[in-house]
Parts: structure tokens; C-alpha cells; sequence
């Protein structure tokens, strides 16, 4: 991935979250399968397996390999309505 | 839901990179919730009517008109509540989700609020124009049910041909571009076709299956005695793994599930130690960070009449109903015992189990299907009786009694 994107009031929020949750980092992957597969977000101590790191305004993120390995851009933004997270994957064309 | 192919051969199924590439801003955007704030996805059994007649079916369904359904704008307003409370995904499933002639209607409705919309279908009724349909509504998925070869399957679903009806509806999903997989419960009367389901799917070039272990509710409780031993489960799932990385390797990796029995996991886990145990130490960080079975939690069911269930399977208990109380409100309320034990379960199962307690692995199934467990020993919070780990794997002996 070349770009992971996370605007203000997401970064604020996951620090937020980060630090009720005692956690350095949060990590990013794919969830699930089939019908239900999704996006999903976790506070960790530390990468897993394979995992790539990369840093957005003093905040640590893992993102699974193969999600990083075939998308170009992965933007979180937050939705303030409804305090909720959302993420728009741009995948790279296999 | 364990990733066989995910786990096994270390592959991610790339459907949507596939299929969107650089159009991918097409695609809904995802939610995303830490585990604290994390909403269900919902299954709307929204209709009960089925043109098939399959002998497990936890509906009940039949061919009828059914009385007291959701109306389309109980249903809009159903998907409202759902899209502000942040559930993910919306899965639309019956009886025959196509036999409503208001689908396409609701599931757009679901998107334009934001939500992935799935269906869960016989795929019978998917004729080219269906296809075009459900291509418009732009769903995320289309699972598809096949239990077998033509011949079994046709008994399972009770009418004859029924196989090729729902081959042809796979196929014409897949000429309108729309992901596509198959779902496959497996049973003492079909596990031999598995070797010809991958074959099936190979042949049609659909790189995508869930197989599903027997949940023993609704009408499947008769088929109880139809449920794998556990060493026939073993076996089973030996198989998906052998069979899961002979595609891989042939060059057509396909993403391969198995769902409805966590144990699956640590099972991967522990034939990857005797063959791969670099690998082995991946999963087994994989499958800490997976939080094992969902029910009332991560998954929850509307029925037809807008009954709440814990999930598909608990249809004899309901927690209220969405055409008095909002999906979200009665999600919430944890003063009904059994939503407050599912969302909390540990306890319980320490006080009440014996394997489950004493397992080593219970952070990661979270005491698998509690609904089998009930069915068995009329116990909630009993073992669940479809876990095949022997006493040794889940470390049975390594816990001394306090």
C-alpha cells in the first residue's frame, strides 16, 4: 500500500480508543469471509504474523500483508453522526 | 468462521481486487469498530416462503403465503435503524430472499444507507434477468446453497432439479460480474461429494466455499443423527485442507471457509505444527486475534415476523420484536439472561461446562455453538458436543481443579 489515509477526527478518536485500551497500536485487516467479509480495526500490543507498520500523526498502524500488499490506498474517516469509523479501500487492479 | 485458505495456505481471497481494481471507490466504503463498540451483522430472514423444500431447513419453510411479515416499509425502516446503529453488513436470506418482490427495493435501500448488502440464496429462481437485478442493486455478495453433487442434493432439497437450476443461477451471477460463492452444510449423507464440489467449482471457475457444520436447530434437530462423529469431522476438514491447497497449488486459489465450528482453528493450528511450524506460529497469532463464535454479539437474526434472535439457528427464543422496539434498543438490553450470557459467556461456561471450561482454547471459539449446546444437555452453557478436539489438545488434563 502507498498510502494510508486518516483524517483528523479518526486519529484523534483511534488515540482515544488506543489509550482506554492500554494499546501502542491498532491494526487493520479482513475479517471474516465469503458473505460477511469485512474491514475490521483492533488495539494490539505488537504486529502479527507478517503485518506491514506504517505511522499517521504519532499513531502506529499494522496492516494485514495481503490487504497491503493489493491496495493502493486504504482512507479512514470519521463519521460524526453517528461516532462511527469507516474505510475506503482502493484496491489495485490484479 | 475459520479461513481454511487464509490459515492454511496463507492466502486472501482477492475477489475485489479482482473484480473492482481501480473502480474499487465503487465499492460501499467498510465500517470499522473496535471489539468494545462492535455491531452485529444482521441476518433479515425477510420472507419465510421457499420454492424449495430442503429437509434441514431451519424455517420451516414451504411454497405458501405467509402472514404477518415485515411490510416494505417496516423493512425500510428496519434498515434505517440498523445503518445508524453500524451494523456492517445486512444479510438477506428467508425462506427464498427472491421470492420478495420488494428485495431489490430494499437491499438498494440498504446501500444507499450505506451498508453492505449480501444475499443468501437457493439460486434457483436466478434467471438472467434476476442476475441483471441483483447486478443494479449492487450487492456485495450472493451465496448460493448447494448440498451435494446433483443427486444428493436434489434429495436434500427436495425437488428435483434443483442442482441445475442453482448451477445456472451461479453462472448467471457470474456473467453479470457479481461475487459469487457456494455454501455446502455438510452431513453424514453428503460428505462424499466434497471432493466433487471443488471439482464443480474449479470446472466453473468460481474460487469461493463455505462449508458449513450441522447446527442442530429448527428442523435440523431431527437431523441430529445426521451430524458427523467427531473423528468423521476430522476427517472432513483434513479433507477442505487437502483439497484447499491442491487448488492453490494448481493455480486456482480459492477462499475456502468453514463455519459454525470454531474448533476447525486450532485443528489447522495443530496440523501446521507437524508440517509447517513457522507457519504454525503465524496462525497461531491469527487465530488469537479471532474472537471465536459471535452469537448474540458479532451476528444477529431478524426473522420474517420480526422476531430478534441471537442468530438464525435460535428461532425458539426470542429477545422482542422490531414492529414494537427498534432492532438497536432490544440489541442493547442485556436484562434478558440469555443476551446478557451470550454477550458475556466465560463465566457461565466455567460454572456449567466440563471440556469447555478446562479448554485451553476457549478465548479463541468463546465456547463455540451454545445453541447445539442446548439441544444436547438442555443446557445453554454445557459443552458444545460438536468440538472433535480430544481430551489431550484442549489441554483437558493441564487444568487442576481449585
Amino acid at each position: 500500500m502507498t498510502e494510508l489515509i486518516v483524517d483528523n477526527k479518526a486519529i484523534a478518536f483511534i488515540k482515544a480508543e488506543l489509550e482506554r485500551a492500554n494499546s501502542p497500536a491498532a491494526r487493520l485487516f479482513v475479517t471474516g469471509g465469503g458473505c460477511c467479509q469485512h474491514l475490521d480495526i483492533a488495539a494490539v500490543e505488537k504486529e502479527v504474523a507478517r503485518d506491514i507498520k506504517h505511522v499517521k500523526n504519532g499513531v502506529t498502524f499494522h496492516v494485514e500483508k495481503y490487504l497491503d500488499d493489493n491496495t493502493f490506498s486504504l482512507e479512514i474517516t470519521f463519521d460524526e453522526q453517528r461516532e462511527i469509523l469507516s474505510a475506503t479501500i482502493n484496491y489495485k487492479s490484479v | 468462521m475459520i479461513g481454511i485458505s487464509k490459515l492454511y495456505c496463507g492466502t486472501v481471497e482477492p475477489s475485489d481486487a479482482l473484480r473492482y481494481g481501480r473502480d474499487s471507490s465503487k465499492l460501499p466504503s467498510h465500517l470499522l469498530q473496535f471489539s468494545k463498540d462492535k455491531k452485529p451483522v444482521v441476518v433479515w430472514n425477510m420472507g419465510r416462503r421457499c420454492n424449495l423444500k430442503c429437509i434441514h431447513c431451519y424455517a420451516q419453510s414451504r411454497d405458501i403465503e405467509y402472514a404477518d411479515e415485515l411490510t416494505t416499509q417496516q423493512g425500510k425502516e428496519l434498515i434505517d435503524d440498523l445503518a445508524q446503529f453500524g451494523s456492517p453488513v445486512i444479510l438477506f436470506s428467508g425462506g427464498e430472499p427472491t421470492m420478495r418482490k420488494d428485495l431489490p427495493e430494499l437491499a438498494m435501500h440498504a446501500r444507499d444507507k450505506g451498508m453492505r448488502a449480501v444475499i443468501s440464496t437457493n439460486g434457483t429462481l436466478i434467471d438472467e434477468k434476476m442476475a441483471k437485478v441483483l447486478k443494479d442493486i449492487g450487492l456485495s455478495y450472493v451465496g448460493v446453497s448447494l448440498d451435494g453433487m446433483r443427486e444428493t442434493n436434489d434429495k436434500f432439497r427436495g425437488v428435483p432439479g434443483a442442482f441445475d437450476a442453482a448451477l445456472q443461477g451461479m453462472r448467471n451471477c457470474k456473467k453479470e460480474g457479481i461475487k459469487v460463492g457456494l455454501r455446502f452444510t455438510i452431513n453424514k449423507k453428503n460428505a462424499q461429494d466434497i471432493p466433487a464440489i471443488f471439482d464443480l467449482l474449479e470446472k466453473e471457475g468460481i474460487p469461493r466455499v463455505c462449508f458449513y457444520h450441522l447446527v442442530y436447530a429448527g428442523r435440523g434437530s431431527k437431523l441430529v443423527e445426521e451430524d458427523l462423529s467427531h473423528e468423521e469431522s476430522r476427517r472432513v476438514v483434513d479433507l477442505i485442507m487437502d483439497k484447499t491447497k491442491e487448488m492453490h497449488d494448481k493455480g486456482f486459489p480459492m477462499e475456502v471457509l468453514t463455519v459454525d465450528n470454531h474448533c476447525d482453528g486450532p485443528y489447522v493450528y495443530f496440523r501446521l505444527l507437524e508440517e509447517d511450524p513457522e507457519r504454525a506460529a503465524e496462525v497461531y497469532e491469527l487465530l488469537m486475534m479471532n474472537q471465536g463464535n459471535s452469537t448474540g454479539i458479532g451476528i444477529g437474526c431478524v426473522s420474517w415476523d420480526g422476531s430478534v434472535h441471537a442468530d438464525q439457528f435460535w428461532r425458539h427464543y426470542s429477545f422482542g420484536n422490531v414492529k414494537e422496539r427498534p432492532f438497536s434498543e432490544i440489541w442493547m438490553d442485556t436484562s434478558d439472561e440469555l443476551m446478557a450470557g451470550l454477550k458475556d459467556r466465560k463465566a457461565l461456561i466455567k460454572a456449567n461446562a466440563n471440556r469447555c471450561a478446562k479448554c485451553k482454547w476457549l478465548e479463541i471459539c468463546n465456547a463455540n455453538f451454545r445453541v447445539r449446546a442446548e439441544a444436547i444437555y438442555d443446557n445453554v452453557w454445557a459443552d458444545d458436543p460438536a468440538c472433535y478436539l480430544t481430551k489431550e489438545e484442549i489441554g483437558y488434563d493441564e487444568v487442576r481443579e481449585e
